[in-house]
């Protein structure tokens, strides 16, 4: 029985693999940007749902560390020529450092006081970005636009416009992210994530260093967050802090999380295609009037929460239990968070 | 001289103006089942929540195996042998029980994130983890439960997972803190005869927190009774049975 819901995720999972990698063929130039989007957007959640998710702490900040990632590729290209693959290791390096300095002071925090200093972070970024980006910036601005990434000849067979090469690399480095986070809830440390979450006192007394397990992740999921950002100036051409900008991503990353389905690895995946998709179907139904997509998207999301309470994946795995149920199946797990 | 296990010194715990303990000394020796019994508040949980290391003792010493329990950090003493249970059922609800009590080996497992990331000689380690988190929860006779969420199973099962998940950390020391509540007669004889049974087993020395009687002076060897955080009393079950102070402070027409 479990070994068969293992086979059918998998291939659900390879169906839908296989689409996105059909996308940039299938839609022209224009149409591709929300798909690469969404695809950066899902490294983000899937880095915050470590913490959030799994972890129970909350962060309103994650918008900071997008941009920590967007801005450290964004300088390296522009002002010390380096191409964009080698930038990674270095964005996964310094968010690492930066999520964890983060992750000491908020030990001591919980709940809303962790959503409230973690939305400093996200107001206060932009500041500091000003101060110290803007000598790299155009025009004494924040605003840098590193050279484009372009398609290589050995990639003209399956990509020939530059847009669908930086696709494709999005893909790539997409899959790689939700495998090492699928391989890491999976283990004793997704355990102790969750422990730590459910219960400090009986995980610490199991031997759970609660300290290193709530830094780990906040400087886990800062790197995801941190990568995502580098791959936005792939899609964007340009890294940039708008105030308001910082602020919008980190609550839209917690609220793709939230959509999508907390602690399951699919959930935060699925949360940012229905982010990216539902502002853009926003748009789209008052098409006069641009001013009333945010209050569309915002009933949308109402709307989901309140018919799918615990997510997507959450709400399918209820549908799943109760079709076994009348099966006469003995009833499944209604949501285990590490599958 | 011989040397405790566990050796309890002048141990002393304040809340404010409360004194939760106050200079309680006692030694637990090795293969032991140590009683600790005292009406509530007496001090037990609180004890137990300095041996774990939850609470910091404001004076005193504990040490186990010769080694200064005070002095670690929380995450130390599982590793150190020692393992609890919670007298309210501190279980994680979202995880499986079997998951539940493949966290109990935490300590005795070393994968880190990164590894676990890359996925190197993990799935060994998980498989080590799993079967000998099945065959515990199969010696307390929970296999049924091993994927069900630990959340919502009756009361006496989720006290035997925790028994299992403390089991799963290979323990020298378990601390059992009122293992029997809310079990029915027949269970509560049940548990006592696996107690027993994991005591020669695992080579445990047990100390347990519980307010039935007839449990304790069958299963204990020693016993010690606390009131108000100061140690009335110990000693055999049969001397504590008899004992003046302890019939007048807490057991009353029970025994
Ligand atoms: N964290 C705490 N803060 C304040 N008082 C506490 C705390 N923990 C225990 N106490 C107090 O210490 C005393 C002993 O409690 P406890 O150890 O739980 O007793 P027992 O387990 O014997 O019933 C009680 O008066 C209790 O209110
Ligand atoms: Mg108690």
């Amino acid at each position: 029985m479990a070994s068969r819901r293992k086979w059918t995720s998998f291939a659900v999972a390879m169906l839908v693999l296989a689409w996105l990698a059909y996308v940039p063929q299938f839609y022209g130039q224009s149409e591709l940007v929300p798909w690469s989007e969404a695809l950066y957007f899902s490294i983000a959640a899937l880095g915050l749902n470590l913490l959030t998710g799994y972890n129970g702490q909350i962060s309103i900040g994650h918008g900071a560390f997008f941009g920590v990632g967007a801005y450290t590729t964004a300088i390296l290209m522009e002002h010390n020529a380096w191409q964009f693959l080698p930038t990674l290791p270095i964005v996964i390096a310094v968010a690492l450092v930066v999520g964890a300095a983060f992750g000491f002071p908020a030990l001591r925090l919980k709940g809303l006081y962790l959503a409230l200093i973690t939305l400093g972070i996200a107001a206060l970024f932009p500041d500091l970005v000003n101060r110290f980006a803007s000598k790299y910036g155009t025009a004494g601005t924040s605003l840098i636009q590193p050279p484009r990434v372009l398609a290589p000849e050995w990639a003209s067979g399956f990509a020939e416009a530059d847009d669908q090469y930086r696709y494709y690399m999005l893909l790539v480095v997409g899959v790689v992210m939700l495998i090492l986070a699928a391989n890491l809830v999976r283990g004793r440390f997704g355990r102790a994530l969750v422990a730590v979450r459910d219960h400090e006192a009986a995980a610490s007394t199991l031997g759970v260093n609660i300290a290193r397990v709530k830094v780990g992740a906040f400087a886990i999921s800062a790197a995801y967050a941190a990568v995502a950002g580098s791959l936005s100036v792939l899609v964007n051409g340009s890294a940039n802090a708008g105030k308001i900008e910082v602020f919008r991503q980190s609550i839209l990353f917690l609220v793709a999380v939230v959509i999508g389905g907390t602690a399951t690895v699919a959930g935060p995946v699925i949360g940012a295609y229905v982010v990216v998709f539902g502002q853009d179907f926003a748009k789209d139904i008052f098409d006069d009037k641009p001013e009333l997509a945010p209050a569309v998207f915002g009933v949308l999301l109402v709307v989901l929460m309140y018919v799918l309470p615990d997510g997507i994946v959450g709400g399918w795995r209820r549908l799943i239990a109760r079709r076994s149920r009348s099966d006469g199946l003995p009833p499944l797990p209604s949501a285990s968070p590490a599958h | 001289m011989r040397v405790a296990l566990l050796e309890v010194r002048d141990v002393r715990v304040q809340f404010g103006g409360i004194v939760a303990l106050d200079e309680l000394s006692f030694d637990v020796d090795t293969h032991q089942v140590c009683a600790l019994i005292g009406p509530n508040g007496a001090g037990k949980t609180t004890l137990f929540n300095c041996v774990s290391r939850v609470y910091t003792p404001t004076r005193g010493t504990i040490r186990f195996l010769e080694r200064e329990l005070t002095r670690m950090e929380p995450h130390e003493v599982a590793s150190a042998g020692v393992a609890r249970t919670f007298q309210n059922i501190a279980l994680f609800p979202k995880l499986s029980v079997l998951e539940n009590v493949m966290c109990g080996a935490h300590s005795q497992s070393s994968v880190g994130p990164i590894r676990a990331m890359l996925g190197l000689g993990t799935a060994s380690e998980e498989r080590r983890l799993r079967d000998q988190a099945r065959s515990l929860l199969a010696r307390l006779s929970l296999e049924t439960y091993a994927d069900r969420l630990a959340a919502g199973l009756p009361y006496g099962t989720l006290k035997r997972i925790e028994i299992a998940r403390s089991l799963a950390s290979a323990p020298r020391l378990l601390l059992l803190d009122e293992p029997a509540a809310g079990l029915t007669h027949g269970e509560v004889d049940e548990l006592a005869a696996t107690l027993r049974g994991l005591r020669e087993e695992f080579d445990l020395t047990i100390v347990l927190v519980e307010h039935h009687m007839g449990m304790v002076m069958g299963i204990s060897d020693h016993v010690v009774v606390l009131d108000l955080g100061r140690k009335i009393a110990e000693g055999t079950p049969a001397e504590i049975a008899r004992n003046e102070r302890v019939i007048a402070a807490y057991l009353g027409t029970e025994v």
